[in-house]
């Protein structure tokens, strides 16, 4: 459908402005960036002029088209479309303040020998610098139409005018980098015996992956003088080139009036750089981001498990009882079909409000600083740079966490920080946690939580070094970041950027984890005989859980705590799950409810009391964002109640575990076990199959040692 | 110059020639100068050091930094 318009690409480094000029032409609002969780996908959009459709495409920031240079997934989309789509027209957006720098992608270009035009973007800032930069000069060397842009008057007619013309005409750049005589030499050989263009022979003089057809007519000459200026050495040599001639270019065609200042940005950065410093600025950042995300999101969970509640898994019953459909048919539509959408709509608050907070961060230019001085953490531990930001937002969730490592460059990096993330405690492990606490350890809850946290986290800390240093061995902890200047957030896109993120999320997770839930549900509603069972202690899941009960005796868990061992298999499709599994299992309760006196608008007005009821809350949790502290449990009554589960729950749990050894064990194990179904597909998608499995082997093998190492041990003692 | 932290902050300083070529370094020069530009020292840290070239800023790790600012 989209190959009918002429197709015109936006293509620049980071940060050059191309998401500006894409809302310009198109009228969108969308927008793009280079850090964790940025969607990584091409943005489409079109444009009418002269009674004909223009489509644009706006591709992730990117450097150069060199394949020698690693690249992180969103630059590989880029290098990947601009070289192998034959009929693009280039629309190269240059930061005009830092000219040097955005020319080198611009010569790349010149060298694919396409359509191009080269719009000079930030040109107030320009003038603000009283910097004068001679465009027709520069449009005569390249050969090519060059469109001025501000912030002011934006010029974007002229570029529309500009793009039909080129789109008309095909008017192709006259003039590339002049290479030194060697270069030329070789280049000239190739040239003559394939229809490589420039960008291609250079690469096929690197060795790169470039295959020629008519290799065979090369003449033994021309293969010597190939060879001869072939090979990695010659990678420097074309670099070195290239800025020869941007600066032989910038010469003639750049005059600067100004002497160099710090600007406001600057000044900031002294401060917050500053090793000291900057670490408060950063761990107050971390504080706030939890207070954000898991406070202020989490007093928005209830809501949405109450409103989702009652329209997916209520409503629902009644309208297919209403229908005479099969009691079993009910219970999978309702509490399977229904009960997963309720489950994935518990994630959006928390996941809503972490990106709000994230895109906050990078929207004011502070994400980049973040990933620097984390790094001086990490590097302390030999972990892979930016993995100290994975690993906090996995405090929250380790969705987000496995998707936030998405823009580390080394591959290796990102498969060492997916297996480090299954170590640290999600909030949807507090539920967990709370109840044992309030059912075991009354006196000390508190104490025993900090002390899981800090398990995971000196684990997940132990895996990163394990792996850094032995099978994925990486590279150096080199760094160059560009530092943005720092800039006033705008609320519009970062909400509407957060808003697409969560659904995307949601429909990307939402057909995965939907059919695994229904078939648990039906695991857990049916008996082996597949008669529709009542009470579920004799579903088929039951079964399983008393079958394989033994695996886990040596944690400390008997064979009659069946119930506990169907938990662990339930957590492994959402952790949140686990607590209901438990309640339902431990309280012997079955699956069919009262919905005798279902009211929508009574739910919805407990949905909103909750929600005003956390607001209120939120006060006493701002020296607390993580929940970790909790008064002392006495009254088992009380905690039940909030808890949300019954007193049954409590005291089945205390006859079948082995005490306070025997339910820390379970702990243990739940805190270190593979990540839910949602965690896994994610890291699927992030680092690929063999690893995401090979991930969740290694968490859950590593929370089965500790789990019965710390048993053995403590019931020796 | 044949030290970068023997350098002072507000100083220029300029991008040698390398003798070697890695990944990083290429990065680097891709991304950023070429050899022959001149640079000016923002910040100066143990492990890193943050430079200014027109309007562009950028946060070099120590290592990077010795090996294009020492030839």
């Amino acid at each position: 459908m989209h190959q009918k318009f002429p197709q015109i690409a936006l293509i620049g480094n980071p940060n050059a402005g191309k998401s500006t000029i894409f809302n310009l032409l198109t009228g969108k609002n969308q927008k793009t960036g280079n850090w964790s969780g940025v969607t990584i996908d091409k943005k489409y959009g079109f444009f009418k002029e002269k009674g004909k459709q223009y489509q644009i495409l706006d591709l992730p920031g990117i450097y150069s088209l060199d394949s020698a240079i690693s690249k992180s997934e969103d630059e590989k989309i880029s290098q990947k479309n601009i070289i192998e789509n034959e009929d693009q027209i280039f629309l190269n957006i240059v930061d005009s303040s830092n000219l040097e720098k955005s020319l080198f992608l611009t010569t790349e270009l010149i060298d694919l020998n396409k359509p191009m035009i080269l719009v000079l973007n930030m040109m107030d800032l320009h003038d603000k610098a009283k910097i004068f930069i001679d465009t027709n000069r520069l449009s005569e060397i390249f050969g090519i139409k060059i469109v001025k842009i501000n912030s002011k008057d934006n010029n974007i007619e002229e570029l529309k005018r500009a793009i039909v013309d080129i789109c008309q005409n095909k008017n192709l750049p006259k003039r590339g980098v002049e290479f030194n005589k060697k270069i030329n030499e070789a280049t000239d050989v190739i040239s003559k015996k394939t229809n490589l263009n420039k960008w291609q022979t250079l690469e096929y003089l690197k060795e790169s992956k470039i295959k020629l057809e008519s290799k065979s007519k090369f003449t033994a000459e021309e293969e010597k003088i190939i060879s001869q200026n072939s090979g990695d050495k010659i990678d420097f040599n074309i670099i070195n080139d290239r800025y020869k001639f941007i600066n032989t270019i910038l010469t003639s065609i750049l005059r600067k009036d100004s002497i160099f200042t710090r600007n406001i940005s600057d000044k900031i950065d002294h401060i917050i750089m500053n090793p000291f410093v900057g670490i408060f600025v950063f761990l107050a950042t971390l504080y706030s981001m939890f207070f954000f995300a898991i406070n202020l999101g989490g007093s928005f969970i209830d809501f949405f498990d109450i409103i989702a509640g009652s329209i997916f898994v209520d409503f629902t019953e009644i309208i297919f009882s209403s229908l005479n459909f099969p009691k079993s048919l009910i219970i999978i539509l309702s509490h399977g079909v229904g009960g997963a959408v309720k489950t994935l709509c518990n994630f959006i608050p928390i996941i809503f409000f972490l990106y709000l907070f994230l895109n906050l961060l990078e929207n004011t230019g502070y994400m980049t600083r973040l990933a620097f001085i984390s790094r001086r953490f990490t590097k302390l531990a030999g972990l892979p740079d930016k993995s100290f930001v994975s690993l906090a937002m996995g405090f929250g969730c380790t969705v987000p966490a496995i998707m936030s490592t998405r823009t580390m460059k080394n591959f290796k990096h990102r498969v060492i920080t997916n297996f480090m993330l299954p170590f640290v405690s999600c909030g949807a492990k507090m539920p967990v946690y709370i109840l044992f606490a309030a059912a075991f350890f009354p006196e000390n809850g508190q104490n025993i939580i900090f002390l899981l946290y800090l398990t995971g986290l000196i684990l997940a800390i132990i895996t990163g070094f394990i792996l850094n240093r032995s099978f994925v061995k990486s590279e150096s902890g080199s760094i160059i970041l560009d530092l943005p200047p720092f800039s006033m957030p705008k609320f519009g896109i970062i909400i509407k950027d957060s808003y697409i993120k969560v659904k995307n999320f949601i429909f990307s997770t939402g057909k995965n984890l939907i059919p695994i839930i229904i078939v648990l549900t039906m695991l857990n509603s049916f008996g082996t005989d597949f008669s529709f069972q009542k009470n579920n202690e004799n579903s088929i899941l039951s079964k399983v859980g008393k079958a394989t009960a033994p695996i886990f005796y040596p944690m400390g868990i008997e064979k009659d705590n069946w119930q506990a061992v169907v938990g662990i298999f339930t957590g492994m499709f959402a952790k949140e799950v686990l607590v209901g599994t438990l309640d339902n299992l431990y309280g012997n309760q079955d699956l069919e409810s009262d919905n005798s006196d279902y009211n929508f608008l009574s739910d919805f007005r407990l949905a909103f009391t909750t929600l005003n009821n956390n607001l209120i809350d939120l006060s006493n949790k701002i020296t607390d964002p993580i929940g970790i502290r909790i008064d002392n449990i006495k009254n088992l009554e009380i905690e039940s109640q909030k808890q949300e589960v019954k007193i049954s729950t409590f005291k089945s749990m205390r006859e079948k575990f082995n005490g306070k050894i025997g339910a820390f064990a379970f702990l243990l194990f739940i805190l270190l076990y593979s990540p839910c179904m949602t965690a896994l597909v994610t890291s699927k998608k992030e680092i690929g199959k063999k690893w995401a499995i090979l991930s969740a082997i290694w968490s859950t093998s590593i929370a089965y040692i500790v789990a019965v190492i710390f048993y053995q041990l403590a019931i020796l003692i | 110059m044949k030290n970068l932290f023997a350098a002072n902050i507000n100083q220029d300083l300029v991008i040698s020639a390398l003798e070697e070529s890695s990944n990083d370094n290429h990065q680097l020069m891709v991304m950023n100068f070429g050899v022959g530009a001149k640079v000016r020292i923002l910040q100066k840290y143990r492990d890193a050091v943050i430079i200014a070239k027109d309007n562009m800023r950028l946060v070099l790790s120590a290592d990077i930094a010795s090996k294009i600012f020492c030839h």
